[in-house]
């Protein structure tokens, strides 16, 4: 075991003025955690891991390199200095104390950075030090390390929120507006209302008898979605209803158990419906769907074909134009998939991730 | 020259986990604080404003404009003064909800819009809805304006059997439909919501 004197000088730091050399990673120095000015006599040393590590002197080389915050070098050592292991084991190189940072100024008004290298300057070039970095750093350094610590907190809360809109763990259907309310008759002559769509989830769709090839995808759209929902999707308690609206009342009304039965509509599942009062129907459909439909020569129409999804609170989860968007089926069955899982998951504290997924719209 | 004792030690273990600590203590009070209020209705976010009242008027004669009360929240229900139990209920719901909120609560306006235009004179309807809170406002128009806004509305409306001397029911959603201080739907509530639930998400729309 090599002696304990202690070879920091007041020349260098003077013992009232180096109550502690904080902040000094492993990364910096594989030897020297924290150094501590204490009272006279108390020489103690530890590594990062608990073992002792006794400060006996620096080599005169370390030494000359030694430099205050203010960029004025070398500090005066008049001893030479050496670094010992505590247990005597070996010599700790200075060569291998690269730095110990993040003096605090309070605990010391005379060092900054303590830097070894080979020669002035050494690896880490401290000769630059301006006003400006000394204030700057002066600054940074009067920061209490809990608020550090909590910055960097935050920062990380910040990565988790900027991660969870990026990656989208939990996605959800936009909310996107309220269904209209409506009073139709379906296939079966029963009345069918909004109220009576409240609690299911429900896609509407919109076409008319004479209608041929421009109603053919919603036809297919609906009786594929209508056959592979069961074992695609999951809406636990929640039952899912198709409909699809007639805007021609007047052909329609007294033929929908012909057209529901030529689509394949079994009026369970699937319905055909539509109201009497055209007046009232286009208010439902023009304002409430948001459905383009105008009479044209010969008893047709031009419509802008689309589905609207529509969640158990009657608010609009998702618009679909199938004249323009190819795989329609696939995209809403995937759909009513996740509406599925917001409805099975959404309680309790997972209500709020599925909040926050709303948040910062993860959407698919 | 002088020499000084020098004491070199690693940072105490205990320090930097009261370090950590802080640091947890920190993400758990900011999860808490930047947490998604919870509403007690569901949750819209329309990319559009709320559908305007077109042609009707408040109970003084006044045009129903809704925007007028962009900066506040606005209640929205559709009854009528005959109702026999869901309107009584809902409007006395809402208003205990005001008075949770105390001063705020002048930020609220409870707009009814009737569902029977055939029995609710304006008259019928101020003296209907300032019963709840004076503050309370009735709306109607023609019958054809009712059902539009309405049917806009999500509110589904089905006039029963009798006549005005009869007597009849009508059957209507009775949601409730908060829209907020940039005139956004932004809530639907059903019937039954809290007077102390409700206020309190009327808060956290007030901002």
């Amino acid at each position: 075991m090599t002696g304990r004197r202690s070879a920091f000088g007041e020349d260098l730091f003077g013992s009232d003025a180096v109550d502690a050399v904080d902040g000094a990673s492993t990364d910096q120095s594989p030897v020297v955690g924290d150094l501590v000015g204490g009272g006279a006599g108390t020489v103690a040393a530890r590594r990062f891991d608990g073992r002792p590590v006794d400060l006996e002197g620096v080599t005169e080389d370390f030494a000359a390199s030694l430099q205050d915050r203010s960029g004025d070098e070398p500090l005066n050592v008049d001893v030479p200095l050496v670094i010992g292991d505590g247990d005597g084991a070996g010599v700790l190189e200075p060569q291998r104390v690269h730095s110990v940072d993040d003096v605090d100024a309070r605990q010391s008004r005379t060092v900054g950075d303590l830097r070894s290298g080979d020669g002035a300057g050494g690896e880490h070039d401290q000769g630059n030090g301006t006003e400006a970095n000394h204030h700057r750093e002066s600054i940074w350094t009067t920061i209490p390390p809990w608020s550090k610590w909590l910055t960097g907190a935050l920062g990380l809360l910040a990565v988790v929120a900027l991660a969870f809109a990026t990656f989208q763990p939990v996605q959800v259907l936009p909310r996107i507006r309220l269904a209209p309310g409506f009073s139709f008759v379906d296939q079966a002559g029963a009345g069918f209302t909004s109220d009576d769509a409240r609690g299911d989830v429900v896609l509407y769709g919109f076409a008319y008898g004479e209608c041929g090839a421009d109603c053919e995808p919603h036809l297919q759209t609906m009786a594929e979605v209508a056959s592979r929902v069961e074992a695609e999707t999951d809406l636990g308690d929640v039952d899912l209803r198709l409909v699809t609206v007639s805007f021609d009342p007047a052909r329609d009304a007294t033929r929908l158990p012909e057209l529901a039965a030529a689509a394949g509509a079994d009026g369970e599942r699937w319905r055909w419906v539509t109201e009497t009062d055209e007046e009232s129907l286009r208010t439902v459909l023009s304002s409430g769907f948001e459905l383009f439909y105008t009479e044209i020569d010969g008893g047709s129409y031009r419509f802008d074909p689309r589905f609207v999804l529509v969640d158990g609170w009657g608010v609009i989860r998702g618009e679909y134009r199938y004249s323009t968007l190819a795989g329609d089926a696939d995209k809403i069955i995937r759909h009513i998939g996740i509406l599925g899982e917001e409805l099975r998951n959404s309680k309790g504290a997972a209500s709020i991730a599925y909040e926050a997924a709303h948040l910062f719209l993860c959407y698919p | 020259m002088t020499t000084s004792p020098i004491v070199v030690t690693t940072r105490r273990r205990w320090e930097r986990l009261a370090y950590v600590a802080v640091g947890l203590l920190g993400v758990a009070v900011a999860l808490v604080a930047f947490r998604p209020h919870t509403f007690s209705g569901a949750v819209i976010q329309s990319p559009s404003p709320a559908p305007a009242l077109e042609g009707l008027t408040f109970h003084d004669g006044r045009p129903a404009e809704l925007w007028r009360f962009d900066g506040d929240v606005t209640l929205l229900f559709f009854g009528y003064t005959h109702c026999p139990d869901i309107c009584p209920t809902t409007l006395a719901a809402v208003a205990r909800a005001k008075e949770h909120m105390g001063s705020d609560g002048e930020r609220v306006h409870v707009v009814m819009v009737t569902v029977d235009p055939a029995r609710d004179t304006a008259d019928d309807l101020e003296s209907y809805v300032t019963h709840f809170d004076p503050s309370f406002l009735g709306a109607t128009g023609t019958a054809q304006a009712l059902r539009s806004a309405a049917t806009v509305y999500g509110i589904h409306v089905e006039v029963g059997e009798g006549t005005v001397d009869s007597g009849y029911t009508v059957d209507h959603t009775a949601s409730l439909i908060a829209i907020d201080t940039d005139g956004f739907v932004r809530v639907v509530y059903p019937t039954d919501v809290a007077p102390d639930a409700l206020a309190s998400d009327l808060e956290e729309l007030l901002g």
